[in-house]
Protein backbone atom coordinates (compact mmCIF):
# COMPACT_ATOMS: atom_id res chain seq x y z
CA UNK A 1 0.00 0.00 0.00
CA UNK A 2 2.68 2.45 0.72
CA UNK A 3 3.96 1.38 -2.36
CA UNK A 4 1.81 2.43 -3.89
CA UNK A 5 1.28 6.03 -2.73
CA UNK A 6 4.86 6.28 -3.31
CA UNK A 7 4.97 5.33 -7.08
CA UNK A 8 1.84 7.63 -7.23
CA UNK A 9 3.77 10.49 -5.90
CA UNK A 10 6.73 9.86 -7.90
CA UNK A 11 4.66 9.47 -11.18
CA UNK A 12 2.45 12.43 -10.71
CA UNK A 13 5.50 14.81 -9.63
CA UNK A 14 6.59 13.68 -12.96
CA UNK A 15 3.21 14.74 -14.97
CA UNK A 16 3.77 18.03 -12.95
CA UNK A 17 7.12 18.50 -14.91
CA UNK A 18 4.77 17.36 -18.11
CA UNK A 19 6.03 13.84 -18.62
CA UNK A 20 3.51 12.45 -21.09
CA UNK A 21 4.38 8.73 -20.02
CA UNK A 22 3.73 9.61 -16.63
CA UNK A 23 0.29 11.34 -17.92
CA UNK A 24 -0.63 7.77 -19.85
CA UNK A 25 0.70 6.23 -16.74
CA UNK A 26 -2.14 7.71 -14.39
CA UNK A 27 -4.34 7.49 -17.09
CA UNK A 28 -4.36 4.06 -17.51
CA UNK A 29 -4.24 3.23 -13.90
CA UNK A 30 -7.77 4.98 -12.88
CA UNK A 31 -9.61 5.63 -16.60
CA UNK A 32 -11.65 2.02 -16.14
CA UNK A 33 -12.99 2.87 -12.21
CA UNK A 34 -14.07 6.88 -13.49
CA UNK A 35 -15.47 5.44 -16.98
CA UNK A 36 -17.67 2.87 -15.21
CA UNK A 37 -18.35 6.00 -12.22
CA UNK A 38 -19.44 8.66 -15.23
CA UNK A 39 -20.93 5.55 -17.59
CA UNK A 40 -23.53 4.60 -14.21
CA UNK A 41 -23.97 8.76 -13.88
CA UNK A 42 -25.01 8.93 -17.91
CA UNK A 43 -26.01 5.81 -19.28
CA UNK A 44 -24.28 6.97 -22.19
CA UNK A 45 -21.06 5.50 -23.71
CA UNK A 46 -20.06 8.40 -25.53
CA UNK A 47 -21.36 10.92 -22.92
CA UNK A 48 -19.12 9.37 -20.60
CA UNK A 49 -15.94 9.16 -22.97
CA UNK A 50 -16.23 12.67 -23.31
CA UNK A 51 -16.57 13.20 -19.13
CA UNK A 52 -13.40 10.84 -19.11
CA UNK A 53 -11.50 12.85 -21.52
CA UNK A 54 -12.64 16.32 -20.27
CA UNK A 55 -12.15 15.20 -16.77
CA UNK A 56 -8.43 13.94 -17.12
CA UNK A 57 -7.40 17.24 -18.98
CA UNK A 58 -8.81 19.56 -15.89
CA UNK A 59 -6.94 16.96 -13.84
CA UNK A 60 -3.64 17.35 -15.73
CA UNK A 61 -4.17 21.18 -16.43
CA UNK A 62 -5.31 22.14 -12.79
CA UNK A 63 -2.29 19.00 -11.11
CA UNK A 64 -0.38 21.58 -9.19
CA UNK A 65 -3.13 22.86 -7.28
CA UNK A 66 -3.94 19.68 -5.80
CA UNK A 67 -2.24 19.87 -1.87
CA UNK A 68 -2.23 15.95 -1.22
CA UNK A 69 -0.83 13.94 -4.00
CA UNK A 70 -1.64 10.44 -2.26
CA UNK A 71 -5.82 11.81 -2.81
CA UNK A 72 -5.75 12.07 -6.93
CA UNK A 73 -8.01 9.17 -7.08
CA UNK A 74 -10.29 11.17 -4.64
CA UNK A 75 -9.56 14.40 -6.21
CA UNK A 76 -10.12 12.84 -10.00
CA UNK A 77 -13.29 11.05 -8.58
CA UNK A 78 -14.65 14.32 -7.69
CA UNK A 79 -13.91 16.16 -10.59
CA UNK A 80 -16.16 13.06 -13.08
CA UNK A 81 -18.52 13.33 -10.78
CA UNK A 82 -19.18 17.57 -10.48
CA UNK A 83 -18.97 17.30 -14.66
CA UNK A 84 -21.14 14.53 -15.11
CA UNK A 85 -23.45 16.50 -12.42
CA UNK A 86 -23.03 19.70 -14.64
CA UNK A 87 -23.56 17.61 -18.17
CA UNK A 88 -27.04 16.47 -16.10
CA UNK A 89 -27.70 19.99 -15.27
CA UNK A 90 -27.03 21.27 -18.88
CA UNK A 91 -29.77 18.34 -19.99
CA UNK A 92 -32.02 20.14 -17.63
CA UNK A 93 -32.09 17.33 -15.32
CA UNK A 94 -33.88 18.85 -12.28
CA UNK A 95 -33.37 17.66 -8.89
CA UNK A 96 -36.44 19.29 -7.93
CA UNK A 97 -38.20 18.48 -4.46
CA UNK A 98 -40.27 15.73 -3.50
CA UNK A 99 -43.35 14.87 -1.38
CA UNK A 100 -41.99 12.39 0.77
CA UNK A 101 -45.79 11.41 1.64
CA UNK A 102 -46.59 11.02 -1.85
CA UNK A 103 -43.85 8.35 -2.08
CA UNK A 104 -44.35 6.71 0.73
CA UNK A 105 -45.49 3.39 -0.93
CA UNK A 106 -42.60 3.00 -2.76
CA UNK A 107 -40.08 2.78 0.49
CA UNK A 108 -40.54 -1.07 1.29
CA UNK A 109 -38.04 -3.40 -0.24
CA UNK A 110 -37.84 -6.93 -0.66
CA UNK A 111 -35.94 -8.81 2.04
CA UNK A 112 -33.14 -10.87 1.22
CA UNK A 113 -30.52 -10.09 -1.58
CA UNK A 114 -28.80 -13.49 -3.28
CA UNK A 115 -25.81 -13.07 -5.67
CA UNK A 116 -26.20 -11.40 -8.82
CA UNK A 117 -24.02 -10.91 -11.66
CA UNK A 118 -22.34 -7.69 -11.17
CA UNK A 119 -23.21 -7.06 -15.00
CA UNK A 120 -26.06 -7.45 -14.12
CA UNK A 121 -26.45 -4.98 -11.63
CA UNK A 122 -24.53 -2.03 -13.40
CA UNK A 123 -26.79 -2.25 -16.19
CA UNK A 124 -30.02 -2.27 -13.98
CA UNK A 125 -28.41 0.89 -12.34
CA UNK A 126 -27.45 2.66 -15.92
CA UNK A 127 -31.41 1.76 -16.21
CA UNK A 128 -33.03 3.48 -13.47
CA UNK A 129 -34.43 7.17 -13.78
CA UNK A 130 -31.80 9.70 -13.79
CA UNK A 131 -32.54 11.53 -10.96
CA UNK A 132 -32.41 8.59 -8.29
CA UNK A 133 -30.20 6.87 -10.35
CA UNK A 134 -27.47 9.84 -8.99
CA UNK A 135 -28.62 9.72 -5.53
CA UNK A 136 -28.35 6.37 -5.62
CA UNK A 137 -25.08 6.24 -7.10
CA UNK A 138 -23.31 9.18 -5.17
CA UNK A 139 -24.82 7.47 -1.46
CA UNK A 140 -24.79 3.69 -1.99
CA UNK A 141 -21.47 3.54 -4.37
CA UNK A 142 -19.57 6.79 -3.60
CA UNK A 143 -20.17 7.10 -0.10
CA UNK A 144 -21.88 10.08 -0.22
CA UNK A 145 -24.03 11.46 3.25
CA UNK A 146 -27.31 12.80 2.49
CA UNK A 147 -26.29 16.08 3.29
CA UNK A 148 -23.21 16.15 1.04
CA UNK A 149 -26.00 15.02 -1.90
CA UNK A 150 -28.27 17.42 -0.55
CA UNK A 151 -25.33 20.20 -0.84
CA UNK A 152 -24.70 18.69 -4.12
CA UNK A 153 -27.58 18.63 -5.95
CA UNK A 154 -29.10 21.83 -4.17
CA UNK A 155 -31.81 19.61 -2.75
CA UNK A 156 -33.41 19.20 0.69
CA UNK A 157 -31.58 15.86 2.56
CA UNK A 158 -34.98 14.61 2.53
CA UNK A 159 -35.65 14.60 -0.84
CA UNK A 160 -32.10 13.03 -1.02
CA UNK A 161 -33.19 10.12 1.51
CA UNK A 162 -36.64 9.91 -0.71
CA UNK A 163 -34.80 10.11 -3.76
CA UNK A 164 -32.46 7.31 -2.65
CA UNK A 165 -35.44 5.16 -1.50
CA UNK A 166 -37.16 5.22 -4.55
CA UNK A 167 -33.87 4.70 -6.42
CA UNK A 168 -33.34 1.22 -4.06
CA UNK A 169 -36.90 -0.03 -4.52
CA UNK A 170 -36.57 0.44 -8.13
CA UNK A 171 -33.61 -1.25 -8.52
CA UNK A 172 -34.92 -3.79 -6.23
CA UNK A 173 -37.62 -4.71 -8.70
CA UNK A 174 -35.44 -4.74 -12.04
CA UNK A 175 -32.98 -7.56 -10.59
CA UNK A 176 -35.71 -9.25 -9.39
CA UNK A 177 -37.10 -9.48 -12.81
CA UNK A 178 -33.36 -9.99 -14.41
CA UNK A 179 -32.91 -12.80 -11.73
CA UNK A 180 -36.16 -13.84 -12.68
CA UNK A 181 -35.55 -13.80 -16.25
CA UNK A 182 -32.11 -15.69 -15.90
CA UNK B 1 -31.97 2.79 6.07
CA UNK B 2 -29.60 0.01 5.97
CA UNK B 3 -30.95 -2.86 3.74
CA UNK B 4 -29.78 -5.92 2.11
CA UNK B 5 -29.32 -4.55 -0.87
CA UNK B 6 -27.34 -1.49 0.35
CA UNK B 7 -25.03 -3.76 1.92
CA UNK B 8 -24.46 -5.98 -1.29
CA UNK B 9 -24.10 -2.49 -3.67
CA UNK B 10 -21.16 -1.62 -0.94
CA UNK B 11 -19.98 -5.12 -0.43
CA UNK B 12 -19.63 -5.15 -4.59
CA UNK B 13 -18.91 -1.96 -5.22
CA UNK B 14 -15.29 -3.14 -6.50
CA UNK B 15 -16.48 -5.43 -8.95
CA UNK B 16 -19.33 -3.15 -10.67
CA UNK B 17 -16.57 -1.76 -12.61
CA UNK B 18 -17.56 -4.02 -15.30
CA UNK B 19 -17.33 -1.26 -18.59
CA UNK B 20 -13.61 -0.90 -20.44
CA UNK B 21 -13.49 2.60 -22.11
CA UNK B 22 -11.89 3.13 -25.59
CA UNK B 23 -8.68 3.94 -24.25
CA UNK B 24 -7.02 4.76 -27.35
CA UNK B 25 -9.65 7.05 -28.66
CA UNK B 26 -9.40 9.36 -25.50
CA UNK B 27 -6.02 8.94 -24.70
CA UNK B 28 -5.74 10.72 -28.24
CA UNK B 29 -8.37 12.92 -27.44
CA UNK B 30 -6.31 14.00 -24.26
CA UNK B 31 -3.58 13.98 -25.40
CA UNK B 32 -4.12 16.66 -28.30
CA UNK B 33 -5.96 19.01 -25.91
CA UNK B 34 -3.16 18.78 -23.78
CA UNK B 35 -0.82 19.69 -26.33
CA UNK B 36 -3.03 22.43 -27.69
CA UNK B 37 -3.45 23.86 -24.47
CA UNK B 38 0.42 24.16 -24.02
CA UNK B 39 0.87 26.15 -27.22
CA UNK B 40 -1.82 28.46 -26.77
CA UNK B 41 -1.15 28.97 -23.00
CA UNK B 42 1.47 31.68 -23.93
CA UNK B 43 -0.13 33.79 -26.22
CA UNK B 44 -3.65 33.71 -24.74
CA UNK B 45 -1.71 34.70 -20.83
CA UNK B 46 -0.18 37.38 -22.72
CA UNK B 47 -3.60 38.46 -24.19
CA UNK B 48 -5.31 37.96 -20.80
CA UNK B 49 -2.15 40.22 -18.77
CA UNK B 50 -2.81 43.04 -21.90
CA UNK B 51 -6.84 42.66 -21.57
CA UNK B 52 -6.47 42.96 -16.87
CA UNK B 53 -4.11 46.19 -17.59
CA UNK B 54 -6.62 47.97 -19.87
CA UNK B 55 -9.52 47.05 -18.05
CA UNK B 56 -7.59 48.36 -14.65
CA UNK B 57 -6.71 51.51 -16.49
CA UNK B 58 -10.53 52.01 -17.66
CA UNK B 59 -11.77 51.14 -14.37
CA UNK B 60 -9.49 53.58 -12.55
CA UNK B 61 -10.38 56.55 -14.71
CA UNK B 62 -14.06 55.54 -14.78
CA UNK B 63 -13.72 55.37 -10.91
CA UNK B 64 -12.19 58.85 -10.54
CA UNK B 65 -14.44 60.66 -13.31
CA UNK B 66 -17.92 59.29 -11.06
CA UNK B 67 -16.87 60.17 -8.10
CA UNK B 68 -16.35 63.36 -9.15
CA UNK B 69 -19.26 63.98 -11.88
CA UNK B 70 -21.88 61.94 -9.13
CA UNK B 71 -21.38 62.52 -5.92
CA UNK B 72 -19.00 65.74 -6.66
CA UNK B 73 -20.38 68.70 -4.88
CA UNK B 74 -20.26 71.22 -7.68
CA UNK B 75 -23.52 69.65 -9.03
CA UNK B 76 -25.70 71.11 -6.94
CA UNK B 77 -24.94 74.88 -6.05
CA UNK B 78 -24.77 76.37 -9.79
CA UNK B 79 -26.44 79.31 -10.89
CA UNK B 80 -29.80 80.14 -9.92
CA UNK B 81 -31.00 79.25 -6.33
CA UNK B 82 -33.74 79.24 -3.76
CA UNK B 83 -32.34 82.50 -1.83
CA UNK B 84 -32.95 84.15 -5.35
CA UNK B 85 -36.64 83.78 -4.61
CA UNK B 86 -36.87 83.77 -0.96
CA UNK B 87 -35.04 83.82 2.32
CA UNK B 88 -36.49 81.47 3.76
CA UNK B 89 -36.31 78.85 0.99
CA UNK B 90 -33.08 80.13 0.82
CA UNK B 91 -32.07 78.96 4.23
CA UNK B 92 -34.26 75.38 4.20
CA UNK B 93 -31.95 74.98 0.79
CA UNK B 94 -28.33 75.50 2.52
CA UNK B 95 -29.59 73.48 5.40
CA UNK B 96 -30.22 70.71 2.46
CA UNK B 97 -26.56 71.35 0.80
CA UNK B 98 -24.71 71.11 3.84
CA UNK B 99 -26.23 67.71 4.92
CA UNK B 100 -25.66 66.65 1.44
CA UNK B 101 -21.83 67.99 0.93
CA UNK B 102 -21.66 66.05 4.62
CA UNK B 103 -22.57 62.74 3.42
CA UNK B 104 -21.39 63.22 0.09
CA UNK B 105 -18.05 63.23 2.41
CA UNK B 106 -18.79 60.49 3.44
CA UNK B 107 -19.54 58.05 1.39
CA UNK B 108 -16.81 59.51 -1.03
CA UNK B 109 -13.94 58.16 1.71
CA UNK B 110 -14.53 54.51 0.63
CA UNK B 111 -16.61 54.46 -2.94
CA UNK B 112 -16.37 50.93 -3.96
CA UNK B 113 -18.09 51.93 -7.59
CA UNK B 114 -17.40 48.30 -8.36
CA UNK B 115 -19.99 46.96 -6.41
CA UNK B 116 -23.47 46.51 -8.48
CA UNK B 117 -24.93 48.04 -5.40
CA UNK B 118 -23.30 51.38 -5.32
CA UNK B 119 -23.03 51.79 -9.06
CA UNK B 120 -26.69 51.71 -9.29
CA UNK B 121 -27.42 54.32 -6.57
CA UNK B 122 -25.05 56.33 -8.27
CA UNK B 123 -26.66 55.86 -11.31
CA UNK B 124 -29.86 56.91 -9.47
CA UNK B 125 -27.97 60.20 -7.93
CA UNK B 126 -27.40 61.22 -11.14
CA UNK B 127 -30.64 61.16 -12.74
CA UNK B 128 -32.07 63.31 -9.29
CA UNK B 129 -29.00 65.72 -10.51
CA UNK B 130 -30.68 66.09 -13.92
CA UNK B 131 -33.97 66.31 -12.43
CA UNK B 132 -32.55 69.27 -10.05
CA UNK B 133 -31.08 70.84 -12.89
CA UNK B 134 -33.95 70.97 -14.95
CA UNK B 135 -36.24 71.69 -12.15
CA UNK B 136 -34.41 74.82 -11.09
CA UNK B 137 -34.00 76.12 -14.79
CA UNK B 138 -37.84 75.55 -15.01
CA UNK B 139 -37.54 77.58 -11.39
CA UNK B 140 -35.40 80.37 -13.19
CA UNK B 141 -38.48 80.48 -16.08
CA UNK B 142 -41.36 80.37 -14.37
CA UNK B 143 -40.67 82.02 -11.14
CA UNK B 144 -42.30 81.15 -7.77
CA UNK B 145 -44.04 77.97 -7.90
CA UNK B 146 -45.16 75.88 -4.65
CA UNK B 147 -44.67 72.25 -6.56
CA UNK B 148 -41.81 72.88 -8.19
CA UNK B 149 -40.27 74.04 -5.15
CA UNK B 150 -41.72 71.18 -3.35
CA UNK B 151 -40.00 68.75 -6.11
CA UNK B 152 -36.88 70.40 -5.51
CA UNK B 153 -36.65 69.90 -1.78
CA UNK B 154 -38.13 66.43 -2.44
CA UNK B 155 -34.97 65.62 -5.15
CA UNK B 156 -32.71 67.00 -1.93
CA UNK B 157 -34.44 64.35 0.57
CA UNK B 158 -33.78 61.20 -1.89
CA UNK B 159 -29.92 62.34 -2.85
CA UNK B 160 -29.78 62.40 0.63
CA UNK B 161 -31.66 59.10 1.19
CA UNK B 162 -29.07 57.30 -1.55
CA UNK B 163 -25.94 58.22 0.17
CA UNK B 164 -27.15 57.11 2.93
CA UNK B 165 -27.55 53.86 1.46
CA UNK B 166 -24.33 54.13 -0.63
CA UNK B 167 -22.50 54.84 3.32
CA UNK B 168 -24.57 51.39 4.36
CA UNK B 169 -23.39 49.68 1.63
CA UNK B 170 -19.73 50.92 1.75
CA UNK B 171 -19.60 50.09 5.42
CA UNK B 172 -21.14 46.39 5.10
CA UNK B 173 -18.65 45.64 2.11
CA UNK B 174 -15.15 47.30 4.57
CA UNK B 175 -16.67 44.99 7.38
CA UNK B 176 -16.86 42.22 5.28
CA UNK B 177 -13.78 42.65 4.29
CA UNK B 178 -12.59 42.60 7.93
CA UNK B 179 -14.31 39.53 8.77
CA UNK B 180 -12.55 37.77 5.61
CA UNK B 181 -9.14 38.97 6.90
CA UNK B 182 -9.78 38.01 9.91
CA UNK B 183 -10.29 34.41 8.98
CA UNK B 184 -6.92 34.42 6.04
Amino acid sequence: MEETININRRVIDKCLEGDIKAQFQLYKQYSKAMYNIASRFLNNKMDAEDILQESFMTAFNRLGELQNKDAFGSWLKRIVINNCISLQRKRRIQFEEIDEQRHGEALELEEGMPEVDPALVHQAIKELPAKGRTVLVLRALEGYSHKEIAETLSITVSTSKTQYSRALSLLNGKLKGKRDVN
Amino acid sequence: MSTDLEKYLQRQREVLDVESPDDQLIWEGIRTGLHQADGRSDRKRMLIRIRNIAAVVILVLSVGYMINDIIGEQNLGRGFTLADIDNGLGDREKEYRTLVSFKQEEAKMFSYVDNVIIAELLEEIQKLDTIYEQTMKDLGEIGYNEQVIQTIFDTYEKKIYLLELIILENNKIRNYETEEGLFL
